[in-house]
This record gives structure tokens, sequence and C-alpha cells, in this order.
């Protein structure tokens, strides 16, 4: 049918956005060369036999074709390893339980001081593990080692990039990115044009390491982005004197359902903590089904501007 | 050695450069005439030399930067002899010296100044050779190394220090200054330098103080001692160094290059100014030198590239007014430098064409390739990569880190690829440093990389257990710090002097919650005493600032952020 050999080097195309897209965007995202039509059915690989009951077979269609795409996705990767987060909660809501490996991250901040480093630093803490190192971009040279520490990150294994500018920066992430022996990367990266993102989300899948970027909520909302998986992050205020708490919102998640919030602490010991359960907070959004988002592969968010 | 301050023609102000001393806090460690006039004197205290001249431009010196500065400068100055090295320094810094690095070049020019008609000739192409490089050097040709030490470094220290007081003050340039001096050959040994004071003998501070109590002050009268009485009241090194320095004692130039079998040279018959013909011949050159370097199981830590240019066009008028005032470049060198010895070609590579790149995308030259040579100037032998029962993954990553942060610091720059190390200090800022992860140690030896790689906290305070609340433990110090810190405008505070409500980003809020204070104090040996009060607070959006009063001034400052 279509180009499918997930030739990932070459440059995609940016995915389509036509104003007169249907409420759902069943283009895969990041799939290169594809002008997929809207309609399900002609997009069918010949290999699937045609399902026989008629009213189960929508759903059946958009199952396989939602795994066909995935795997197609996700070719370049080197395995199908999951970087857990160490939070049972948070892993929930990932599809496969955890990060994948050579995939990007985004956190993105409401506002300044809301707990974005310490959230990436607390995944990436998992994703460093077997002599794996950890790499900050850090261009305003700000992250303060000691707290670091403080979080279990082993300071041995930590290297800082301070980049003079935002193409050195971009360089520089993506050199480390690609690197086998990197675990895990933070950048601090203001504006991401389209390419950037595709550059850096090759590099990740070549290098296997999980690429934690943060970035402000509304350049964000505007700008593209390759991630898998965005989380918005704010900070909770729950009366608790030595946790910090954290409100997180499921802003993107490929392969898994959008729009998820929970709340997350993390103690004086640099663990994971469970919010505490009350009336009524039970995730109304993790309960309610979404029927017609589900049919419709829920998946992908419909972004306003195309990269 | 000194920079030849061009940039700025019409008179200097006085520049003061400083660093910080481990016990005594921002000190200064050079400054110009102009400032010397004013009292500023080295070693002494920033706050005290910035009240002597307040109108000073005070910068931090970068003492890595120049000793690297040094070490390329000592690499490109074969042309003049194959045998070059910097100075060795003692353990205690020598007296009158207010940096404990080193700062002289070393040439041995056995035999080599009949190429270039005489010793005089020889010392006035080098001297016009350091000008062109954009520095300004005092030279002397002696005998033996300490001689032609004390006399580049003494005989016109005063005459210069006057003359330099007038440059700064007319703004000319260095080049005027008097630079050369020779050691006469027909006089008796170590005459020359009789008259010059005792400090010109490389000798500790303690040494010196010790004979200007005896009222020793030149060597003259120093010689003058009986050697027996001075060998039981004085350590060895004064015999040492005055052996070295009147009595033709062989002194050992550790030299920066490369063994001959470790050099590869290639002239071209003819002149080019191809890119790719370059590009072809370091390539073969390096294959090459990774050949030799297997058989003796060594990796290039430092690598120089040397390309000869001669002039091989006829510029037209233009270029030529451009260029009056330029020297024409007799050579290029490319250097790089690595943080685990390799031996990869591939890698070494691509680690110079970066730097070719650079250079060649300033466009065409009328300068053309005449002979390239590629050097190892520093090797170590390559790890062997033992495979270990249970910690196989970090012998792996250790060599893929090591390339990446190759690549990262040959683009970025030494300083921008840092790692970081915690230090038990009480103030925040000074609680830790990034430090770069390649380049030269403080005596001008290149770091080592093994133990650079396995880098651990010299003791782990953290696991320290006391009674008072540990400031290891999490949320008690910032993700984020802010240097320096921001000053805010707390609105109001209790009658504890617990903060309750403060401006940020323009909008006042009220604070949630405030823990603290943490009282933290300075020691008076760290310059300017801090007394600041500590408090973590939660304003009512739920963000976490770490903010403090300074209990002198009185005000507020933010210093982190719970990010």
């Amino acid at each position: 049918m279509l180009a499918l050999d997930a030739d990932s080097n070459k440059p995609a195309k940016p995915p389509p956005m036509t104003p007169d897209l249907p409420l759902f965007d069943l283009t895969p995202f990041n799939l290169p060369l594809f002008d997929l039509p809207i309609d399900v059915p002609t997009s069918v690989p010949s290999s699937v036999p045609p399902t026989e009951q008629p009213e189960s077979s929508a759903f059946q269609k958009r199952e396989q074709l939602s795994r066909q795409i995935r795997e197609m996705e996700t070719t370049g990767r080197p395995g199908q390893e999951r970087i857990s987060s160490g939070c049972r909660t948070m892993d929930r809501h990932l599809p496969g339980g955890g990060y994948a490996g050579g995939s990007m991250l985004e956190l993105l901040r409401s506002g300044p001081g809301t707990g974005l480093s310490s959230i990436a630093l607390m995944i990436a803490r998992q994703a460093i593990v077997e002599g794996k190192y950890l790499v900050l971009v850090d261009p305003q040279r700000q992250f303060y080692p000691p707290a670091m520490k403080s979080l279990g990150i082993p300071l041995e294994r930590v290297i800082a990039l301070q980049p003079a500018n935002h193409a050195d920066a971009i360089w520089g992430l993506a050199q480390v990115l690609r690197c086998p022996a990197v675990g895990a990367v933070i950048a601090e990266v203001g504006t991401l044009e389209d390419r950037a993102a595709r550059k850096l989300q090759l590099a990740a899948e070549q290098g296997g390491g999980l690429g934690v970027l943060l970035r402000d909520a509304r350049s964000a909302r505007t700008q593209p982005s390759w991630a898998d998986v965005q989380w918005t992050v704010r900070s909770a205020s729950l009366q608790d004197q030595d946790i910090r708490w954290f409100h997180l919102e499921l802003a993107r998640c490929s392969g898994g359902r959008t729009g998820a919030r929970l709340t997350v602490g993390v103690n004086r010991h640099g663990q994971w903590i469970e919010a505490p359960i009350t009336q009524g907070s039970r995730h109304e959004h993790a309960s309610a089904l979404h029927l017609a988002a589900q049919l419709a592969q829920p998946t992908r968010r419909r972004r306003d501007i195309a990269g | 050695m000194q920079a030849d301050p061009q940039a700025n023609p019409t008179g200097i102000g006085p520049i003061i450069l400083h660093s910080r001393d481990a016990r005594r806090g921002r000190v200064v460690t050079a400054a110009n005439a102009t400032a010397r006039a004013l009292g500023a004197v080295p070693q002494m205290q920033l706050t005290q030399a910035s009240t002597l001249c307040p109108e000073a431009q005070l910068i931090e010196q970068d003492l890595q930067a120049d000793i690297e500065s040094l070490c390329s400068l000592a690499e490109s100055s074969q042309c003049f002899s194959p045998i070059v090295g910097i100075e060795q320094l003692d353990t205690q810094p020598w007296a009158g010296r207010s940096l404990h690095q080193p700062q002289s070049i070393l040439l041995d020019i056995t035999g080599i100044a009949p190429l270039f008609g005489g010793d005089a000739k020889l010392a006035a192409a080098v001297h016009r050779w350091v000008l062109d490089q954009g520095y300004w050097a005092s030279i002397a040709i002696a005998n033996s190394v300490g001689t032609a030490w004390a006399l580049s470094n003494y005989t016109r220290r005063s005459q210069i220090a006057a003359d330099l007081a007038e440059i700064e003050r007319l703004g000319n340039t260095l080049s005027l200054l008097p630079a050369i001096t020779i050691a006469q050959p027909n006089e008796p040994i170590g005459a020359a330098i009789y008259p010059l004071a005792i400090e010109a003998l490389r000798l500790e501070q303690a040494t010196v103080t010790k004979l200007h109590r005896l009222g020793i002050r030149k060597i003259a009268q120093l010689v003058e001692l009986p050697r027996s009485g001075l060998a039981s009241r004085f350590n060895e090194q004064l015999l040492q160094r005055m052996d070295q320095s009147l009595h033709n004692q062989c002194e050992p130039i550790l030299t920066l290059h490369a063994s001959p079998e470790l050099a590869i040279e290639e002239c071209l018959e003819h002149p080019t100014p191809l890119r790719t013909t370059i590009d072809a011949i370091v390539t073969e050159q390096i294959h090459r030198l990774t050949r030799v370097l297997d058989t003796i199981g060594h990796g290039v830590v430092r690598l120089v590239c040397r390309i000869e240019m001669e002039l091989n066009a006829i510029p037209i008028e233009s270029d030529i007014e451009n260029q009056s005032g330029q020297p024409p470049p007799v050579a290029r060198v490319f250097q790089i430098g690595l943080y685990r010895p390799s031996n990869e070609p591939q890698h070494l590579l691509w680690l110079l064409q970066g730097q070719l790149d650079a250079h060649y995308a300033k466009g065409p030259s009328h300068y053309w390739a005449r002979s390239i040579s590629i050097q190892a100037t520093l090797t170590a032998p390559l790890t062997w990569q033992q495979s270990d029962l249970f910690d196989r993954h970090s012998t792996i990553h250790r060599d893929a880190i090591a390339k990446l942060v190759d690549n990262l610091s040959a683009r970025m720059g030494r300083a921008a690829v840092v790692a970081p190390s915690i230090q038990r200090d009480p103030q925040p800022e000074l609680a830790y440093s990034w430090r770069p992860l390649t380049g030269w140690r403080k005596d001008g030896k290149i770091q080592e990389t093994k133990r650079k790689l396995a880098r651990t906290p010299k003791r782990d305070f953290s696991e320290q257990q006391g009674l008072e609340p540990d400031s290891n433990e999490l949320w008690r110090r910032p993700v984020r710090l802010l240097h320096p810190p921001k000053k805010i405008d707390m609105q109001q505070v209790d009658e504890n002097g617990n903060p309750l409500r403060m401006v940020y980003q323009g909008s006042p809020l009220s604070i949630l919650r405030a823990t603290g204070p943490e009282r933290i104090d300075t020691g008076w040996w760290q310059g300017a005493t801090q007394q600041r009060d500590y408090f973590r607070v939660e304003l009512s959006t739920a963000v976490w600032l770490w903010v403090y009063r300074d209990r002198r001034e009185q005000n507020w400052y933010l210093h982190g952020e719970f990010d």
C-alpha cells in the first residue's frame, strides 16, 4: 500500500493538518511519507483478513491498525524495553507500563517553580541503571548538584552541557541522544522547530535512551512535537510539610489515553508517594469511557498548528 | 608574557584580574600598571583593591584558559626549535610570582642560531613571531635554563613596569617595549645575573624572606657567602637553584611534542589551496599514526596538526592594504585534546575535520599549504577492557561516553562540557562546582583521564549522621539555584521575622507556609561575611521557593526554585 519501510532517516513530511479534518486525527504522527486518507477502510493493509462480524469489525480494525501503526512507528527503536518511572500511578497511564526506550518525553511547565526539574530527575533516575549516564543540557546553569544528590542521582555519572546558544544546544542534544551510553537526557528547550524536533526523536531512537524535554506549556501547544508522552505539570498544595505534591495531566500519549490526571508526591527520602484518595476525585477521567474517542483512536490529539 | 591590548587604542583604565583563593576569598592575581600605581597589588584581597581603585575593571581570571593558551603557543613555537617545553613548577610558588602556574616557554636553540643569522636575529624573529600571535614576551638567550629564566624575568623588570604605565596612559602597543636580553658568551658563567635580585633564582618565598632579613638582596651578595654555611642554614633548593643558574648545572626541558615515530610529516611538491587534497593527506597520516600507536598499545590524548603555508598568489592591491598590518601566517596549527586515549582513526579524523572546517569556512586565502604534519604530542596506554564478571556495562559505557565528551568539547569548548562535584561548604553557592572534563592541570600537564572517569567525592559527607537536621535531605535545598540571588520585595513579615507576603513575578502573593529559618553564617576567611536566614516558602499558587534575608542588609533575596 504505502511506503511503510519506516526508513526513519528520511526527513519526514510534517503531519497533515488540514483545517477540515474531522474531530479525530487518524494520521500517524511520525510516520514518514504518509498521506493517509481519513476514512479507515481504505487504509487497511491488504494483509489484514477481513473480519466477519460486522458489529465488532470496526473496533477490531481500529485495534489492528493502531497496533500496526505503532509497530511501524517504533521500528527504529533498539528494543521494546520499557523504562518504568518508578511511580506505579504514573506507569498505569503509560502504554506498556513505562516510557519506551529511545523515545522523547515532554514535561510542560505552567509557570516557574512548578516542579518540572524534580519530576524529570525522578524519572531519569530510573533510566540510568546499569552504569548509564545522565546528561543535563542546562544553558542557564541553574541545576544544583547537592539537590540532585539528595534525589538519589549518582553524581559521578552526571555530565552537564552548558551551551552558549540555541544552535549548540540542539546540536549537543542530538549528539547526546545518539550515544548509547546515555540513559537519560534532561534538556531545557525554549523554542523547538519541527526539523530539530524530528532530528532529536531520530537521535533518541538510535541511542535508545530517554529524552526528557522541559518546555513551556504555551510554546509547546503551538509548536510541533515528536514526543511519545507529554505531561503538563503543576505543583499542588496538600497539607504535608515534607512532601512535595504535583498534579500531572497527560496531554499526549501515543498508544495510550490522553487527559488522565493524577496527583503524585515525592517525600524527603526521594520516594514517590501516591495521593490520598478523596471522595469524588477518584479520577472521573479514568473511569468515564469516551466511546467516540475510543473508536477514533484517541491517542492523537488534534493539534492547532502543523509543524 | 602578556596579551597585547591593541584593541583599545585610547588609553586603558585600571584593570584587575582576580581569582578565588580557597582560604582568603577573592584575591587579586594581576593588575595592570595603572592599577598598580593606584595601590592594587597581587595577592591583595579584591575588596581592598576595589576600594583603592573603585573605577577599575574587575575580570575573573580563567587560569585554565591561560595554561591552554601557553601550551598551544609552545606547541606552535616549534617553528624555531624542535625542543620546546614549558617551565616546571616546584611544590611551592616562587617568590615574586603571584600565581602557581607556568608562565614561561623554554626553547633549546643549540646549533640553531646560525640558521637565523646569529643569536640576536633569532631573538628578534622570536620577538616578532610572539607579537604576531597577539602577545608580548620578554626574551632572553643564555647558556643555561636558569640564567635565561633569570635574565628574561628580572633584567628589565623596573624599566618595563615604568614603560608599561606610560604605554597604558597613551594607549600604545606593547611592541615598543624592550624585550630582548642576550647573555654575552665570553662572560664568565653566571656573571650576567649577578646584579639581579635573588628572586631571579626561582626560590620559595620563605627562603627569600630569610635572606632579606640577613640583608642579602642581590645575587652578587649571595655568591659571596660560604657555600657550606648556606647548605646548613637553607634548604636544598637554594643550592640547587644557584648551581643551575650560576654554574651551568643541567636542567632538563620537558618537551610538549611527540617522539619522532609519532610525528608524520609530508611536504608537497607544489603547494595546494585545495581542501580535498589536505583532507586526503591528513586521513592517510592519521591512519599511519594509529598503526604505529597500535604496535605500542597507546592511544592519542593530544594531537597537533600543523599546516605550513606559503604565499602563492599575487595579492591585488586592496588585499595588500588590508593585510599591511597583518603578519603573513607561516603555519596554521590545529590542536585537539581528548578525554580518553583513543587510537580510532575515524574518531580522530572527525575531531580534526571540525577544526579544519572552521578554518576553511573563512574562504579562499592566498596562503597555500606547503607541508602537513601530524604529531601525537601526548599519548597514554589504552586501558584494556578486561571484562569484569559483574560490571560489564560500566566499561562499555565508559568508552562511549569518552567519545561523546570529546566530540562535545571539540565543538562547544571545554568549559561547556562539565561534571558536578560537591564541596563541604555551608554557603550554598560554594557547595558545588562544575568542572570541565577535558583540559590541562595547573602545572601544565594534561589531566589524567582515568582519575577523571572514576570521579567520586573525596569523602561522602551525606552519609554522616548528626543530631542537627541534615541539609542533604530532599526539599531542603532547591533543585535550581539562582546565581547571583535575585532581590525580592517582601511585603509582610510577622513578629518573629517569618515571611508572610511577597511579590513574585510582578504580583503580590501570600505565603501559605514558610519552613525555617536555616541560619547560614560564613567564615571570616572567605571574604565578606555572609549572614543569612533561609526559608523555604510555599506560595498560594503552590510554588515552592527558597528565599533568604540578609541579616546585615535586612534585604530579602530569592536564591532558588524547587522546580
